[in-house]
């Protein structure tokens, strides 16, 4: 909740649609470096196992 | 710089060292590191949501202009003066107008494209016949028994209305392999048919005529490729490429909107290869009259690329026909034509009485010595038919070389080769085929489609100076031409190996200036497209 806060502060009216688009790309991409070393974090349990 | 911004910037950064470094060698650390996994795309996922909401309503904000409600109307009135232009068509008879042409094709090419339907040509035949009043039946497919057998069961399923013609396969399989030329002999069955009532079809098509000459109040083809001429050139100037044109293409990545921006490589590299140096290009009295001569360069250079996806028919023309154009041409049929054609019908007389007797043997099928004559007979016929199928490939040759010894003279113009062609379908569709070596029908009707739509633009400029029989300096025109309007372009800007590339140095110009005269700026455009993107993922 406390992030969520934090998040309605920004204003995104202040981004150019250059920027807007940009920071979109990167939101996109971390959250599918996330996804893959969510993964690779869960196979090491796997060969553990 | 917006905190946001930055924000993202800098949070995604440590988040990513932060997370690489948390220890993963225990189950307990690697807990820890995914329930740190789960916390953070928990909350960039809400911010991503939030992102695409805000995109998808600053997107909504920026109007794209749409095509008019004119140019739809005007594109209706174009299709209307099309199909008029195909009945007034002075070149081509009856036979092309009715669009039989393009049955005979099919039905000529059956086995070598394994179509999947004969009921569908042989309907659309009945179709056109039943359109001029004919109602054909089983006594008028007599060409050989078996073409009547098999017609006759064809015509009780398509009277009856049902949809499987099941019944008329098996009756096809069983015909087949007493005579495996019957699809032939159905084809040379319709021609007949086809000749014997021109008077029926020509009556049909002069009603036709009338009424689309009233209806787009012409009087005859000229004025109607006058009419059409008018409505392409407006269609034309407002139908240009539009900004949602150009943005349609960016979706398709047919246009790189990057590569518009002001500084980006493309677009200088496009400006100072067009434009003389000693114009500056923020001088814009002066570019205005550049920019007219880029949009006229473009029409042609557009007009000349077509040509030359199509030099190769010019070129099978020229070697084929060319020796048949006089400097004032031939009038009525050729001897050779009166010949082929005088052939077909005694042989199809001679084909008809053979029938009757054929026919006549039926009735006594069961004294044994009359069947076999019918076997012979039938056997006779069917070789009668092979001879008629090698008269009429003569005459096809004979009739087009005719065509054109009768409506061109020595000094044809590529223009007017392609208006033959488009008015022959059949002829077309034949040179097509041999000329790109093709194999699939549907790469022939591709590219036919694509021909036609190039040969019947009214206002082609280029090919009208192209002569079908001395060589033409295409390039060299059209440089010189432009050199004295202000563009910078040689004679090898226009070889067949760089054209495309001229093509889009022309515009590339051009789009910039559509951009920057709209209501839209090119930043605005580049951010439509990529939003459009990520809100259709």
């Amino acid at each position: 909740m406390a992030n969520k806060k934090k998040q309605v502060e920004f204003d995104l009216s202040e981004l150019s649609l250059d920027e807007l688009i940009e920071i979109h790309n990167d939101i996109s991409e971390f959250l599918t470096y996330l996804e893959e070393k969510k993964e690779e974090v869960e196979s090491e349990d796997n060969k553990d196992e | 710089m917006n905190s946001f911004y930055t924000f993202i910037k800098k949070d995604i950064e440590a988040k990513k060292n932060s997370i690489e470094s948390l220890p993963t060698k225990s189950i307990t650390a690697r807990k820890k590191v995914i329930s740190t996994i789960n916390s953070v795309k928990e909350k960039y996922e809400v911010y991503l949501e939030n992102l695409t909401k805000y995109i998808a309503a600053k997107k909504k904000h920026i109007i794209i202009p749409l095509d008019s409600t004119e140019t739809l109307e005007l594109k209706e009135t174009i299709k209307g003066l099309e199909k008029a232009r195909f009945l007034l068509n002075p070149y081509n008879t009856y036979v092309e107008k009715m669009g039989f042409d393009s049955l005979l094709y099919e039905i000529d090419n059956y086995y070598t494209f394994n179509f999947n339907s004969l009921n569908e040509i042989i309907n659309a035949f009945l179709d056109k016949f039943e359109l001029a009043g004919i109602k054909l039946t089983s006594s008028d497919f007599n060409y050989t028994a078996y073409v009547h057998e098999y017609m006759e069961s064809f015509l009780e399923v398509r009277e009856a209305k049902q949809k499987s013609y099941a019944r008329v396969s098996n009756i096809f399989e069983q015909i087949y392999w007493a005579n495996p030329e019957l699809i032939e002999h159905i084809e040379l069955n319709f021609r007949k048919l086809i000749r014997i009532n021109e008077k029926k079809f020509n009556n049909y098509i002069a009603k036709e005529q009338s009424v689309i000459k009233n209806l787009y109040k012409i009087t005859g083809y000229s004025s109607c490729i006058r009419k059409l001429s008018d409505a392409y050139f407006e269609i034309n100037e407002g139908g240009k490429e539009s900004i949602s044109d150009i943005l349609n293409k960016a979706l398709n990545k047919e246009v790189d909107l990057e590569g518009l921006r002001p500084g980006q490589k493309m677009r200088i590299q496009a400006y100072n290869t067009l434009v003389p140096i000693r114009i500056d290009i923020k001088d814009q009295k002066a570019m205005a009259k550049v920019y007219e001569a880029l949009e006229k360069l473009n029409d042609n250079v557009e007009e000349y690329i077509e040509y030359l996806d199509f030099i190769e028919l010019f070129h099978y023309f020229k070697n084929e026909y060319g020796k048949f154009l006089t400097p004032d041409g031939v009038k009525g049929p050729s001897k050779e034509l009166t010949e082929a054609l005088g052939a077909i019908i005694k042989k199809e007389e001679e084909l008809a009485k053979l029938n009757a007797r054929i026919s006549g043997g039926k009735k006594g099928f069961l004294d044994f010595g009359s069947e076999k004559d019918t076997k012979i007979l039938k056997a006779k016929s069917v070789n009668i038919a092979k001879e008629l199928s090698a008269c009429y490939k003569t005459y096809d040759e004979e009739y087009f070389k005719n065509v054109v010894a009768t409506n061109f003279i020595n000094v044809m113009t590529a223009d007017d080769l392609f208006t033959l062609y488009y008015s022959f379908d059949f002829f077309k569709k034949k040179a097509i085929q041999n000329v790109y070596n093709l194999e699939e029908y549907e790469k022939i009707v591709e590219l036919s489609k694509k021909f036609d739509n190039f040969a019947q633009n009214p206002n082609n400029i280029v090919i009208t100076g192209i002569s079908v029989l001395n060589e033409t300096n295409v390039p060299r025109i059209i440089a010189n031409k432009y050199r004295l309007s202000d563009i910078n372009i040689s004679e090898d800007d226009l070889s067949e190996e760089v054209v495309k590339s001229l093509y889009n140095r022309i515009k590339t110009i051009l789009r910039v200036k559509k951009i920057e005269d709209s209501s839209i700026t090119i930043e605005e455009l580049c951010f439509v497209a990529k939003a459009e993107k990520i809100l259709n993922n």
